[in-house]
């Protein structure tokens, strides 16, 4: 099939599918809301049929928001309208979920893998996150800020930069135990870095994060330093530079010569977000599920109001200290870690005394 | 004896390329490009004395087009002069005489002496930019009559060559790549006039094979090379092809997205590469899509974005 790059214009007597084999046209429509999306786009399908000779048309619908008995219903309902010999090569599919309804045997096997390809695409333009992590978010803040040396905070301005109200601030606070002295007027300050609660949330890390990881296939890899550069092409002001090249950043002296693989932190306070991104970066790039398989990009969400990235003089966005050590634990350079810690720490040791 | 044979055979693209170099006169070395896959060999793994390209012709471009006779019948009796052999094959058992038509004249195509490994021939550039249709010049030498080839895209292929230790040049593989896509906007039916290791391939699939493989080997050398494509590209469009670049550069990917988007075409192309460029390091059907798809991504959609900005304004 061939995939037409122009397919958002349809206006009537123009329709253009939006991919095309020699056998099949394939129009796809994702969430589709209503019965009466779907009747228009079979009736657009039927009356294309009526103008070719020889190929199916193809309906996916992806991820829609009706349920699957009542698309099939009126599609059935639908071909009975139809001539036959357009409603015998007019085929529908359901993508829900990461399977598909059925698996007609008439679309040939080269359709099906490009209707694949498609829906894994779709799949990779765009991903649903869990619920955020609240509580992770206010200690990371709070983290950062000691980092920082910046030593009080307000619980106000940490609910102002987590997007949270004063009782998620107070129960992560609580929960942050004695490494954190109270202030009267709500004030808040981390005595010494929190190890235990460190721990704790580096064993959630994945999910607080929502980590997502990708593996090349191409067998020439691109390098992590590649992909930065190719991130600056893509305008998105949203997604931060993290991982050894984020703690170099900040901590020129760390022992690690070389990466293997580039930390992303995407900005996304919503629950969708849109990470089309990563097939400008590199179209050979795959998402992987295997936390142990090696991973080429890896992106972390950053859930909270405020991103706390940091723009440099040349415009490059960069994730901040926390998320990059974590990033640094994550990929199990535990050496390079301990010593961004240190590092990291002096600074808010400096200040607590 | 016909010594036409599918069978592409192992050679070093050094030794190749000295061979030529010494044969022919010292004077035509200026006027000489070799194209085609030994270019692609030599530039990317010539200094590999082991490392070998499976072919069995060395395309030699004479340009520019005024000393191209001049050359080409130099270059043709030296040659002879030097025990080269004429290649026999099913149409011609023998050069032409002045009776010969010039469409039925055979082309420069010589063995080397004592070799039947691989052979030369002479081509030249088509006489302006308009030109591509495929035509021929009479060779008048003393051994015979032959016919001296242009086509296509041949422009692209001397457009700022990169000259060789032995003092010919070889074409620069981008441009031989851009010749390619410019070359095949589909995928046209017409085969190889012979198999390719026993298979009967596309010439488009061929050829944008050899695009492909190019990109790949460039890769290699540079991840981020084919980023600088684009430039290149332009240059060379707006040069060889002033009044036409922006339509040219407009249909340039029309060709490799046909290509990734038929299975059949791709594996063709594949196993060209598998069998010629790429045979060192044969790479997936999946990791030549992901080339093609680099390719589209870092060098032909920058250079069509050129081309409808410069069409728009």
């Amino acid at each position: 099939m061939k995939q037409n790059e122009n397919s958002g214009s349809k206006g009537p007597g123009s329709y253009i599918p939006d991919e095309e084999s020699s056998t099949a046209i394939l129009e796809v429509k994702k969430r589709i809301p209503s019965i009466r999306e779907l009747r228009d786009a079979l009736a657009q399908l039927a009356g294309y049929l009526t103008n070719i000779r020889g190929k199916q048309a193809i309906l996916l619908l992806a991820d829609p928001r009706i349920n699957t008995k009542t698309i099939l219903d009126e599609y059935t309902r639908l071909q009975t309208a139809f001539r036959p010999e357009i409603s015998e090569r007019l085929r529908i599919l359901v993508y829900r979920e990461g399977a598909f309804n059925g698996r007609p045997t008439d679309i040939s096997p080269h359709d099906w893998k490009l209707i694949e390809q498609h829906v894994v695409a779709d799949s990779a333009s765009s991903t649903l996150l869990p619920r955020p992590d609240l509580r992770s978010e206010v200690f990371r803040v709070i983290l950062h800020e000691w980092f920082l040396g910046h030593g009080r905070l307000s619980s106000k301005s940490i609910e102002e930069t987590v997007g949270c109200n004063y009782r998620t601030v107070s129960a992560a606070v609580e929960w942050l135990g004695p490494a954190v002295k109270r202030h009267s007027n709500r004030g808040i300050e981390l005595k010494y870095f929190p190890k235990d609660a460190w721990a704790q949330l580096l064993a959630v890390s994945d999910s607080a994060r929502a980590t997502i990881r990708y593996a090349d296939m191409s067998d020439q890899p691109r390098s992590p330093e590649s992909l930065a550069k190719r991130l600056s092409h893509t305008g998105r002001s949203d997604v931060a530079i993290g991982g050894v090249l984020g703690a170099k950043r900040y901590y020129a002296n760390l022992d690690l010569t070389g990466t293997a693989r580039l930390d992303l932190s995407v900005h996304c306070p919503g629950m969708q977000c849109d990470i089309d991104f990563v097939r400008q970066l590199d179209p050979a790039l795959e998402r992987i599920h295997d936390r142990n398989a090696p991973a080429r990009l890896v992106l972390h969400f950053v859930r909270r109001k405020e991103s706390l990235f940091d723009r440099d003089d040349r415009g490059i966005l960069w994730a901040d200290r926390v998320e990059c050590l974590l990033d640094l634990q994550e990929a199990r350079l535990e050496s390079q870690a301990l010593a961004f810690a240190e590092f990291l720490s002096s600074r808010g040791r400096s200040f607590s005394g | 004896m016909d010594d036409a044979t599918d069978v592409l055979k192992p050679i070093s693209p050094e030794t190749v390329l000295r061979e030529i170099a010494q044969s022919i006169p010292e004077f035509c070395r200026k006027n000489m490009v070799i194209i085609g896959s030994l270019a692609v060999g030599y530039h990317y793994f010539g200094s590999q004395r082991t490392m070998i390209v499976r072919t069995k012709d060395a395309d030699c471009l004479l340009s520019p087009r005024v000393e191209a006779l001049s050359a080409g019948v130099a270059v043709t009796e030296k040659l002879f002069e030097e025990n080269w052999e004429f290649r026999k094959d099913e149409k011609w058992s023998k050069p032409g005489d002045v009776n010969t038509p010039d469409d039925e004249l055979p082309a420069v195509r010589l063995h080397p002496p004592n070799s039947r490994e691989w052979f030369l021939e002479l081509l030249t550039v088509p006489e302006s930019p308009t030109d591509r249709a495929q035509r021929w010049i009479r060779l008048k030498t003393r051994y015979g009559h032959f016919g001296l080839c242009s086509f296509g895209f041949l422009l692209l292929a001397n457009y700022e060559p990169i000259l060789t230790s032995f003092g010919i040049y070889i074409a620069r593989p981008e441009m031989m790549a851009l010749a390619n896509l410019l070359e095949h906007p589909e995928i046209r039916p017409e085969t190889m006039s012979g198999l390719i290791a026993g298979r009967e391939i596309k010439r488009s699939n061929k050829d944008l094979g050899r695009v492909l493989a190019i990109a790949r080997l460039e890769v290699e050398l540079d991840e981020d090379a084919l980023m600088r494509w684009p430039k290149l590209w332009l240059d060379a469009l707006k040069k060889r092809f002033p009044s036409e670049w922006i339509d040219l550069a407009r249909q340039i990917g029309a060709g490799i997205r046909a290509l990734l988007a038929s299975e059949p075409d791709l594996d063709e192309a594949l196993y060209t590469c598998v069998q010629g460029l790429l045979a060192s390091r044969p790479p997936t059907v999946d990791m030549l899509r992901i080339v093609g798809k680099r390719l589209l991504q870092d060098a032909i959609e920058p250079l069509e974005a050129s081309a409808e900005e410069a069409g728009s304004s």
